[in-house]
């Protein structure tokens, strides 16, 4: 019989995933002390069924070796008994409460993400996502650090290229971090394996997860929720760091986000010159749009318009600026106002209107960007 | 000339279909004219979707609870999922009222 | 006049889809010539399109799903080719057209592949197996038929203009709405499902009147064949449950093409209320497509034991159970989308309660199976795999159904290995094993053995390939729907999968050449007697391939496994008297139904491309047509009782024959030669 077999084969597969190497083919412990629970919980479950199913296989071999046709034997003529099926649906009722139990208490410590030292809020937008911390004046995006050049094979690439982001979150060890995850436009999902955290960030509402991170380290994920072309390159990258270090971070980052909103005033008396507007708006271009419009600016036919050439990008100037910072409703292409500083946005919308032979010659000065937006 | 029974029959179906249009009608129009606030409109449309239902079963499906003891126990099932899958339903969007924003 | 249609719509973004496009169209144009030069058209026009037998039509679906599902299964080679290459490399296949690959393949999988597999299934036995002439609505069932294969036709269509969703075969919006995906892709999705749904509430309505009201004497409710069973059962989950997802799908439309707002963020719409309404339908349909198979498996357990089913009744009562709780347990699908922890904690607890009526089938089969006289033919091959792996899916599920376990592996990988456990041994070996065990009585021979247990071999080894190492995969943290990645832990387990997607690809193949060599070989594989698997139920006392008046005097039951008991008894074949016989009707072929396929077919195409003159001329067809139908008088043709008395004479003259020196009427155990 070639079924015996391969009950063997996978049973070993089995096995070997959780007996020889535990942290290679099987769940993972995780950091936090939910996971452990988590973890915990499958392996009971896993070896309550392994069981059950040696019961089962085990009759059902038995049968098909013992009572096969070839072995000559008569077929018996019993149909019913009341008593075995009564036993059979019993069972399994009171070993699925026992399973059920634990359960739902560990879903109700996972559930429960009041009382957090830290509150972060995660927006996911296509196809980044976006870290807020209510009780500090921090915020920032998050993004795809690899370049779309070594993503398609052009560079070389380093390790976890495509779960490396420009800019983590940070979280302290040892503090009940809580997590409002909410979306910008389509459903997404923030997963962290090693917290056992999943949360679909849905536009228009607001979820909850939280975690109390064990060990300082760095923890990776992915977006979960099919979200369009980038779904498979929107990493989630948190680093925990010890409360101390978080906080020297936080404070850290405090500053300097406050040095550059006064920056931006500076910025908005002066002017920048077109070699290094063209040099950090190619930056840009190539983290915030190149996504869409591709890195040659010719965007995917029927789906994303092309900028090279395009009526916008060559045309009046102030319509192009509204487009990048208010976004235009109704289609994929989102408001970047607040995504990037008054200095980005002036050079990409420079960068957009003199690559690709889009030569108009203007510069765009983050005063201009300021102008538009503040309505002057 | 038609046959009396026949008639019976037309007469029924044209009843039948008048209700049902003006099941209809009536919520559309309460919509559009906004002659109610938010909630009695939204009431109309609720009371005028069962009553729907029922005209729908009575003239065009024949259905009469003192024909037989079977079809009872099938309009009980039938209240039975419906029950499961209108009241699952507004359990699971009540739940989610909390997260969202503007609430 | 042209809508949305440009040239852009040719297939020219990628050399595997042209490669596809122009394979496709050269399989209708070779199809096409083939009839023309064999001057077949005339016959499939009058006995294949125009018929209105629950037979052919039955034939029909199941030829459809053979079909779509070499489609799919290529579509899943693709993408298993892609995930074992993908590690730091972008692959052959871009992320735009992986995503329309999985799309496509799910979707057709389960509108195209299995439902149409099944329905074909029900509608060639179940009529046979209550003692029916045919369908409570023969020209009904005949629209369901053509509604399907027009689905399939867009789908296909998708392949030659255009391009298909990409948004996932469960299309959420925000992204499935026409900001996010502007393209025609969704388009194509929705009215495929559309027709396709609108297609089995009425077969679900049409199955269900077949059963409550086309039974034949003595068959009351408790001596119902188990398949028969399952089949009401999957009805009324078809019913209830497939109208939320004709909902959904035309809210959807209706968002997207007039500019309404049910499911975006403006204007008072909830994406939340497409999510709620897509798996009210989505769960029962996990039901709809394995309760059928648990039928088509209790049938082929009892006859290759040579033993009636164990604990009839509690089986009878554990589908009724499942069909009952399968409407208390949608929200398993989106226990991460937010809700609180009493909300998942009652559905997670309702998803384990669902596993006991389960289990209790699990052991009634396998007491079925304990000490019987086990025949290891095909079928019975197909139903023990079944048992085997359907558990280790079921387990799976198990876990899937705790919430806290949930939120980690959710739309990982393992997700996907848990429902193709779920849906390849179960309902996919289910209809494999259905069409063995059936196919003699559709064709009057049965399949080649020896390519059927290789195809079978391939299915199952592999299955365990491709999936198992998913689960692991899942446990790992790799999420579903990835076009590349660099977790190079990965790759040897996706490289695994990709050779079990390979060798399920050559075990489809050894079914295409089984199928092949059974037709060659069809004389001697020929079904002489009716009954070559020392069977048990109603259709296999008439003959193989059954007269289009199945029975020619209807039959009368006094207790379960009718055909079992009587060949027990020795009354296997009696011939009722001349005064027996009476003059029967059938319905005449119609060729309605199949104009009605083709106008919903363009129309469909209409609404994709926004063709608005051709919408509303196939929709003033389409009423043409119905109202042509109620017009119709003359709609069934007549069948003298000399006639049906004369057939039968001579068909239990060749019985005699072909019984010998055995007894006839102990049926034919003695021929079968399968261990």
């Amino acid at each position: 019989m070639g079924r015996g077999v391969i009950t063997a084969l996978f049973a070993t597969l089995l096995t070997s995933g959780v007996v020889a190497e535990p942290s290679q083919l099987n769940l993972r412990r995780g950091v936090t002390d939910i996971s452990a629970q988590v973890y915990d919980l499958h392996m009971t479950i896993f070896y309550i069924c392994v069981v059950i199913g040696i019961v089962v296989f085990g009759a059902m071999l038995y049968a098909m070796v013992f009572h096969r046709k070839s072995r000559g034997v008569k077929p018996a003529n019993f149909h019913e008994s009341v008593r075995v099926e009564v036993a059979w649906t019993v069972v399994p009722f009171i070993i699925l409460i026992g399973m059920a139990i634990p359960a739902a208490s560990t879903l109700i410590d996972m559930e429960d993400a009041s009382q957090a030292d830290v509150t972060v809020l995660v927006t996911g937008s296509q196809w980044k996502w976006h870290y807020k911390y209510m009780d500090r004046d921090v915020e920032y995006y998050s993004v795809l650090a690899t370049q779309p050049e070594q993503i398609a094979n052009k560079f070389n690439k380093g390790e976890n290229y495509l779960l490396e982001v420009d800019r983590p979150l940070v979280i302290p060890t040892d503090k009940k971090v809580r997590f409002l995850v909410t979306s910008d436009d389509v459903i997404h999902s923030w997963w962290v394996p090693d917290f056992a955290v999943k949360k679909d960030a849905n536009p228009g509402f607001i979820n909850e997860a939280w975690a109390k991170v064990n060990e300082p380290g760095i923890y990776r994920g992915q977006c979960a929720e099919l979200c369009g072309k980038d779904h498979g390159f929107m990493p989630v990258v948190v680093i925990a760091k010890e409360p101390a270090d978080y906080e020297a971070w936080i404070t850290e980052q405090e500053g300097i986000q406050r040095k550059a909103k006064e920056e931006e005033q500076k910025l908005l008396a002066m002017n920048m010159e077109m070699d290094e507007l063209m040099e950090v708006g190619a930056r840009v271009y190539q983290s915030a749009c190149a996504a869409c419009h591709m890195p040659n600016g010719e965007g995917l036919p029927g789906v994303f318009p092309a900028l090279k050439g395009s009526a916008i990008a060559t045309g009046e100037m102030t319509k192009h600026i509204d487009v990048v910072v208010n976004g235009v409703s109704g289609t994929a292409m989102q408001a970047f106002g607040k995504q990037l500083s008054l200095k980005e946005l002036a050079a990409v919308i420079t960068y957009e209107r003199n690559a690709w032979g889009n030569n108009t010659g203007d510069t765009v000065q983050a005063k201009d960007v300021n102008a538009l937006m503040t309505g002057k | 000339m038609m046959a009396p029974a026949q008639q019976e029959r037309l007469r029924g179906y044209l009843l039948g279909f008048v209700l049902a249009l003006l099941l209809s009608l009536v919520p559309f129009a309460c919509v559009h004219y906004q002659w109610l606030d938010r909630f009695p409109t939204m009431a109309t449309i609720g009371i005028c979707a069962v009553l729907q239902v029922l005209v729908h079963l009575r003239y065009f499906l024949h259905l009469r609870l003192s024909e037989a003891k079977e079809r009872f126990w099938l309009l009980v099932f039938t209240l039975l999922l419906i029950g499961l899958m209108v009241g699952g339903s507004l359990w699971i969007m009540w739940d989610l009222t909390d997260r969202m924003m503007g609430h | 006049m042209t809508g949305r249609l440009s040239w852009e719509a040719l297939p020219t973004y990628g050399a595997i889809v042209t490669f596809a496009a122009v394979l496709v169209l050269s399989l209708i144009v070779m199809t096409v010539a083939y009839l023309t030069w064999t001057g077949k058209w005339g016959y499939l026009w009058r006995e294949w399109l125009t018929s209105l037998s629950h037979k052919r039509i039955g034939i029909m679906y199941i030829i459809i799903a053979f079909v779509m599902m070499l489609r799919a299964l290529l579509e899943a080679m693709l993408m298993r080719a892609q995930q074992a290459v993908a590690l730091n490399n972008p692959g052959f296949v871009d992320a735009e057209h992986f995503h329309q690959l999985f799309s496509t393949h799910g979707t057709v999988m389960i509108f195209f592949v299995l439902m149409p597999f099944i329905t074909g299934l029900i509608n060639k036995v179940l009529p046979l197996q209550i003692g029916a002439r045919d369908m409570a609505f023969p020209w009904l069932n005949a629209v369901s038929l053509w509604l399907t294969a027009s689905g399939a036709g867009l789908v296909i269509m998708s392949l030659l203009l255009g391009r298909f969703s990409t948004g996932g075969w469960s299309g959420y919006p925000p992204y499935t709405g026409i900001d996010f995906s502007p393209g025609t892709g969704v388009d194509y999705w929705i009215w495929a499902l559309a027709l396709s749904s609108i297609s089995t509430t009425l077969s679900g309505i049409n199955f269900l009147v077949t059963i409550t009201k086309r039974r034949c004497p003595g068959m009351g409710w408790m001596r119902l064949p188990l398949f028969v069973w399952t089949t009401a059962c999957s009805s009324i989950l078809i019913i209830f449950a497939f109208p939320s997802l004709s909902v959904a799908t035309l809210l959807l439309a209706l968002d997207r093409t007039l500019d309404m707002h049910f499911f975006t963020n403006d204007l008072g719409g909830n994406m939340m209320h497409y999510v709620n309404l897509f798996w009210l339908w989505g769960h029962p349909e996990v039901y709809i497509l394995i309760l059928p198979a648990f039928g088509v498996f209790s049938e082929v357990i009892a006859t290759f034991s040579s033993k009636t089913l164990f604990g009839y009744r509690s089986l009878v009562y554990a589908t009724v159970v499942i069909t009952l709780l399968s409407f208390t347990v949608w929200l398993h699908h989106f226990f991460t989308m937010g809700s609180s922890a009493s909300v998942n904690a009652f559905f997670g607890i309702m998803t384990m309660v669902i596993a006991v009526p389960t289990g209790v089938k699990i052991y009634d089969w396998i007491f079925t199976l304990y000490r019987g006289r086990i025949r290891f033919s095909v079928p019975m091959l197909y139903a023990l795999a079944f048992i085997m792996t359907f558990v280790l899916g079921g387990v799976s599920g198990v876990l899937l159904a705790i919430p806290p376990f949930d939120y980690v592996v959710h739309n990982s990988a393992f997700l996907v290995a848990h429902f193709h456990n779920m849906l390849i041994p179960g309902t996919l070996f289910g209809m494999m094993a259905g069409y063995t065990y059936w196919f003699p009585k559709a064709t009057g021979f049965r399949l080649d053995e020896y390519w059927g247990r290789l195809g079978f071999y391939g299915w199952l080894v592999g299955f365990y390939l491709a999936f198992m190492p998913l689960y692991l995969l899942g446990l790992m943290g790799m999420p579903r729907r990835l076009q590349q990645y660099d977790q190079p832990e990965w790759q040897p387990l996706l490289i695994v999968a990709g050779a079990g997607a390979l060798i399920i690809l050559l075990g489809a193949l050894c079914q295409l050449i089984q199928l092949i060599v059974s037709i060659r070989r069809r004389r001697t594989l020929a079904d002489r007697t009716g009954d070559p698997w020392d069977a048990r139920t109603l259709e296999w006392t008439i003959a193989s391939p059954p007269p289009e008046w199945n029975f020619s005097v209807i039959p009368n039951v006094d207790e379960r496994d009718p055909f079992a008991a009587e060949k027990g008894k020795g009354h296997a074949y009696p011939l009722p008297a001349r005064k027996d016989y009476q003059d029967i009707e059938l319905p005449r072929n119609n060729g309605l139904p199949f104009v009605l396929g083709v106008l919903s077919f363009w129309l469909g195409f209409a609404l994709v491309w926004h063709l608005w003159w051709l919408a509303i001329l196939t929709l003033l067809g389409s009423a043409g047509c119905l109202a042509r139908r109620s017009f119709q008088r003359d709609s069934e043709k007549r069948i003298s009782a000399e006639n049906l008395y004369q057939y039968d004479r001579k068909r239990h003259q060749q019985l005699q024959k072909l019984a010998g020196h055995h007894a006839l009427n102990e049926g034919f155990r003695w021929e079968n030669k399968v261990d």
